[in-house]
């Protein structure tokens, strides 16, 4: 193999791959959105044992309100989750690709408190 | 600003702005990219050579990726649209490393990278591309934060590969500045390497950096120091630029003007970020209308003289090469003259001999008519001899042979022989031969005694010869003050015009009244005294105060005092 052959290869390779990891990504993401979203929603702590920030804590609060864990593939996710304005949210009906996780002792992560129920 | 109209997540947009100013965001990634795109274009429109390219493939991953890191902070647009661009940055990292240590190879060594190089490249850049397509390095978006969450373990590998090639290229550099030989050479590749070397650390560092931050929870707007990394490309076009001024690094010419008017024109449209007002819009938009019209007319008239230089070092090429060759056809000359003077030389001197053994009676007592005929022919071959003598003069002046005997003698003595020599043929001719000497300090000089004879013989010999009647006067006197010892030769003869006197000691020239006189010469005498004399440190200078005012001639040789 000739040494232009040989960059030329080399660079059309090069350019294949490219063009493929960025097609692919362009099918995963922008058209399939075949990825998972994590977000908080909002949580009725008369209802369900809510996350709440700790007001010791030095984290950064996105939320001040009580809150639930959602994990949810993008494509299934309603727009009012990207806005932070569900109400009440729940996985019914896409229960394969969502899950709301209240809190609980097992989930309970660094500068967070669980919300006592409220009967 | 215009791109609010495009907020798909409100969230996400009032997150954003509540980190980082939109414009700086927006004015720290496009003008630079924009500016390293249009750069390496220019560079491959006018090289197209392989580095060129390289550098080309170098800028434009790296203004990908300044657009996709754009699209992952423009998380407003959707998260999907975050997540593509987001997903794909590592890996655009990775190929622009790789591509800015290929360039940097190509241009300093002006070969293509080796194939165990480029396969060694190519097998670090694989599991990159596979961590993106496989979602490793970034398995969640987080809507809280608009951001992806990314993972450290796969991210981390990312960083080892950029370090490898800032590695590689350092030790490339090291390698080549102490292989390369000419200096030129050197301090090219070592500005080129520093440039490379630049923009790969500025990016990784604050790349790696920001992941670092990110992953210890330490601050929450952490990826707002990723601007600063892409601060390494301007310093690296700086290098490069001043590489390409400098040492015409891709053969550019001009490249100053343009670069000066497309910085300029990118600088004036990035304003367009930083505002909305319409009459500070339409203000941005005129200046950079008569920036564009004003740079369009730089580059024009900046080319033109590039043009006319190019057309001038053509030029003078060509008269170099045309001087060189009558410099070897001049010494060709020299070297025949002197040939044939040395030929001409032996039979003259046998003529002359035998004519005037002749015309003593040496070969018996010859009729009066036969004697004068004898006479004649030893007279002319006397003549001729000494015209040979100047040729062979002139040809060893020329060829640089002439050869002096150094000695410290009395100019006055050797200058009263002389005149006491000529003086009878001088007063054949009718002339009155004078000699004075004025010396306070010996007269002594330091030169050849020989070729400075043989200069008072020409001059004076040049003097009877023009001046038809009247007197030579011929002096000798010393400035000690000045330290100098002159010998002036005076006549009375046709005298010269100021034309005459600038010319009067170049080759065969002779005054435009030598014809009234009646003389015959070569027009080599004075030439011959003046090289000899400057030779020996001297100097000659002629004087007249014009035609029919008689000559001047003084010769000045450095004084030697005791």
């Amino acid at each position: 193999m000739s040494k232009k052959t040989e960059l030329i290869t080399f660079l059309i390779s090069i350019f294949v791959l490219v063009v493929m990891v960025f097609a692919y990504n362009f099918l995963h993401y922008y058209t399939a959105k075949e990825y998972p979203l994590y977000s908080y929603t909002s949580c009725d702590p008369s209802r369900d044992s809510c996350f709440e920030v700790d007001p010791e804590s030095e984290n950064f609060a996105f939320y001040t309100e009580p809150y639930a864990k959602v994990d949810i593939i993008a494509r299934y996710a309603p727009t009012c989750l990207n806005e932070h304005t569900c109400t009440n949210f729940t996985c019914i009906g896409i229960e394969d690709h969502c899950t709301v996780t209240y809190c609980s002792d097992e989930v309970l992560e660094d500068g967070e408190l669980c919300s006592t129920l409220i009967h | 600003m215009a791109l609010s109209n495009y907020v798909v997540v409100q969230y996400c947009y009032q997150f954003l702005i509540e980190q980082i100013s939109m414009g700086l965001l927006i004015y720290s990634h496009l003008p630079v990219a924009l500016t390293a795109l249009l750069f390496s274009l220019f560079v491959l429109i006018k090289a197209r050579t392989l580095p060129a390219l390289l550098l080309f493939n170098t800028c434009l991953v790296f203004t990908l990726w300044c657009v996709f890191d754009l699209g992952a902070w423009f998380a407003f647009l959707g998260s999907y649209s975050s997540m593509f661009t987001w997903s794909l940055l590592d890996f655009l990292a990775v190929l622009m490393f790789f591509f800015g240590y290929y360039f940097l190879y190509t241009f300093s060594t002006g070969k293509d990278l080796p194939l165990w190089q480029k396969i060694s490249g190519l097998a670090l850049i694989l599991p990159v591309a596979y961590i993106s397509i496989s979602s490793l390095n970034i398995p969640v978006y987080d809507l809280n934060s608009c951001a992806a969450v990314e993972d450290g373990s796969y991210t981390i590998y990312t960083y080892y590969v950029e370090a490898i090639f800032i590695l590689a290229a350092f030790i490339f550099t090291i390698f080549q500045y102490r292989r390369k030989k000419d200096t030129t050479e050197r301090l090219r590749t070592l500005l080129a390497s520093i440039g490379v070397l630049i923009f790969f650390l500025f990016f990784f560092s604050a790349s790696f950096l920001v992941s670092m931050l990110a992953a210890s929870d330490v601050s929450t707007y952490v990826y707002n120091y990723l601007i600063y990394g892409l601060f390494g490309m301007p310093i690296f076009l700086v290098f490069l630029g001043y590489v390409v001024v400098r040492y015409q690094a891709f053969n550019l010419r001009m490249f100053g003007a343009q670069a000066l008017v497309i910085g300029l024109i990118a600088l004036i449209g990035a304003q367009f970020f930083f505002t909305a007002s319409l009459p500070v819009v339409t203000l941005i938009a005129v200046t950079l209308f008569l920036a564009c019209i004003g740079g369009y007319f730089l580059v024009k008239s900046v080319k033109k003289e590039v043009k006319q230089r190019l057309q001038i070092e053509e030029l003078a090429a060509t008269l170099d090469a045309a001087n060189e060759k009558l410099k070897i056809l001049d010494k060709m000359k020299s070297e025949f003259v002197s040939i044939a003077s040395h030929q001409l030389r032996s039979p003259l001197t046998s003529i002359r001999g035998y004519a005037s053994m002749l015309a003593e009676g040496s070969y018996g007592k010859l009729p009066l008519k036969v004697q004068e005929v004898a006479e004649r022919i030893a007279d002319s071959a006397k003549y001729m001899a000494l015209s040979v003598e100047d040729y062979l003069n002139v040809s060893r002046i020329e060829a640089g042979n002439m050869k002096y005997e150094y000695s410290d003698f009395s100019l006055k003595e050797i200058t009263e022989k002389v005149v006491d020599e000529l003086r009878s043929v001088a007063m054949k001719k009718g002339l009155v031969m004078v000699f004075r000497s004025d010396c306070d300090a010996g007269c002594l000089v330091h030169a050849d005694i020989g070729k400075t004879r043989q200069v008072l013989m020409n001059l004076i010999d040049n003097s009877m010869k023009y001046t038809p009647r009247g007197t030579i006067t011929v002096v000798a006197h010393d400035d000690v003050k000045k330290k100098k010892m002159y010998v002036t030769i005076q006549d009375t003869g046709v005298g010269m015009s100021k034309e005459t006197q600038s010319e009067v000691f170049e080759k065969f020239v002779r005054a435009k009244n030598a014809n009234n006189v009646n003389v015959t010469g070569t027009g080599l005498g004075l030439f011959v005294a003046k090289k000899m004399v400057e030779d020996m440190k001297g100097k000659v200078t002629a004087e007249s105060e014009g035609e029919g005012k008689g000559s001047t001639f003084t010769i000045e040789f450095p004084l030697i005092t005791t």
